[in-house]
């Protein structure tokens, strides 16, 4: 077992920089020195979201935070080699768990329990630093800390991989701005930019269900899921059915319950209940709601002319792709950003 | 004090002094919407399809409740932050509807949107589309 050092303690000092930098980033935007737009509650209960992430964990989930270090040490046995903690195995950490987030964060989106928690982060119209903190409360439910029993299994100790996620989350405080246009293009082609994860927080049609990088961007260009930013397509940030509430334990635990009154609803075959728990998010068994890629596919229907654009689907395999999806669980598709609970309102 | 602790104090005081600043700039004020057709516009933008026949502005211009052609539900459209939400609002969305003067509150049935109130221009007006709402009187249509 390789020593270990001390290694900073990232959520330690963290937290005075991203207060001094939202309270410059206020100053700024009510200067009308940076684009953005900032509202009292809604920075309010993003920054306690972001509070409620760190102690909910704590006071409810102490035991699933054991449990989930406790299987990944036991994982960490069966390494064939250990890496010693360096700064070159770091950094083969920190891509690989970048990798790691990519999958982690592309699921949180596309199975709808891992939605219910993520959602929290996603619920705000406003995009600016205060959106970086409204986090999610339920993370150690999800289920997706499996994602980094590969790395443990290739010998990365599990401090080290907590540590790169931690840099990871890190560096995508700064992404969460208005402030920042574009970068230089080199910067854009491999990094995560404030620009392209404005279009992850996008509800537009186009930029549903893109950019789920961490820090690489090379990611998403990889597996298919990059959309640039369109200057002529303004984001509309948030989901698409909003929230209409600034009450954070309804913000944190909406979705939650809209699960739950889904699959106690009567009349549901076994295999229904338990797609309203894990198929895509607002996939209903009778098709009754629309998520992204209908609503991609509806939009292109207005507006053929910008089908096939990054982020849209092309007019002749639209039919093909909506047959598959139908097909797969028997009822209408959905992603991201619906609201399960009434159906879509777009 | 434990770090638990210090993060906890930290955290609330961060939480007040932004939010005090942000009151003393200003930012506390939400959208309003210039008149009616503001407030039209808002809502088709989140329901293109729809066709607006009568609306209703709130008295602080926050809110805004609007019948739709031939659909059998009304459309309320009100100042969330800085932006807006859209709904379409059937009776069975309501849990409970109380009027009081110019005032109506609703409670509803969406966890995620549980209340609002809307200060119309006069009781009469108020009474209208309370009736609106609840289907006891049918909203007049261009369509």
């Amino acid at each position: 077992m390789p020593e270990m050092p001390d290694l900073p303690k990232v959520e330690e000092f963290a937290g005075p920089i991203y207060m001094a930098l939202i309270l410059l980033e206020i100053f700024l935007i009510t200067g009308k020195r940076a684009k953005g737009l900032y509202e009292t509650r809604d920075a309010s209960v993003s920054v306690a979201m972001g509070l409620g992430s760190a102690v909910v964990p704590l006071l409810v989930g102490g035991a699933f935070l054991a449990g989930i270090y406790a299987i990944l040490f036991w994982f960490y046995q069966f390494a064939p080699f250990k890496w010693e903690f360096t700064i070159w195995a770091f950094l083969a950490c920190f891509l690989l768990d970048d990798l790691r987030y990519y999958w982690s964060h592309r699921f949180s989106h596309t199975i709808r329990w891992g939605w219910a928690n993520h959602v929290i982060h996603h619920s705000s119209q406003h995009y600016n630093l205060s959106t970086a903190l409204r986090q999610p409360w339920f993370s150690f439910t999800t289920g997706l800390f499996v994602l980094k029993i590969p790395l443990v299994l290739l010998g990365f100790h599990p401090a080290m991989i907590a540590f790169a996620g931690s840099v990871n989350l890190l560096y995508q405080f700064f992404i969460h701005t208005e402030t920042v246009g574009r970068l230089h293009p080199w910067i854009e082609a491999v990094f995560n930019t404030p620009s392209h994860h404005r279009v992850h927080h996008g509800r537009n049609p186009r930029y549903l269900d893109a950019n789920y990088a961490g820090v690489l961007i090379i990611w998403d260009r990889l597996f298919g899921t990059f959309v640039p930013e369109n200057d002529s397509e303004p984001v509309r940030y948030g989901i698409i059915k909003s929230l209409g509430t600034f009450n954070p334990l309804r913000v944190a635990t909406h979705e939650y319950l809209a699960i739950g009154q889904d699959m106690t609803r009567r009349g549901l075959t076994l295999k229904q209940r338990l797609a309203y728990v894990f198929a895509p998010p607002g996939w209903s068994h009778d098709g009754s709601r629309k998520g992204s890629r209908a609503l991609k596919a509806e939009f292109v229907k207005k507006h053929p002319e910008l089908a096939g654009q990054p982020g849209l689907p092309s007019l002749d395999i639209e039919s093909g792709q909506m047959a598959d999806a139908t097909s797969s669980l028997g009822a209408g598709e959905i992603t991201r950003n619906t609201s399960p609970v009434q159906g879509t309102n777009s | 004090m434990t770090a638990f602790q210090l993060l906890v104090v930290f955290s609330v005081f961060s939480i007040s002094l932004m939010a005090f600043i942000l009151h003393r700039l200003g930012q506390s004020s939400g959208h309003i919407f210039d008149n009616e057709a503001a407030a039209i516009s808002a809502f088709l933008e989140e329901f293109p399809d729809s066709a607006v026949d009568e609306v209703a502005l709130s008295v602080d211009q926050r809110t805004a409740m609007m019948t739709l052609a031939n659909e059998p539900c009304l459309g309320l459209v009100r100042a969330m932050g800085k932006f807006t939400l859209a709904r379409k609002l059937a009776p069975e969305d309501i849990r409970a509807s109380h009027l009081r003067d110019t005032e109506l509150r609703l409670a509803l049935k969406d966890f995620a949107d549980p209340s609002f109130s809307i200060k119309f221009q006069s009781e009469e007006l108020t009474r209208r589309w309370s009736g609106y709402l609840n289907r006891q009187e049918e909203p007049k249509t261009n369509a």
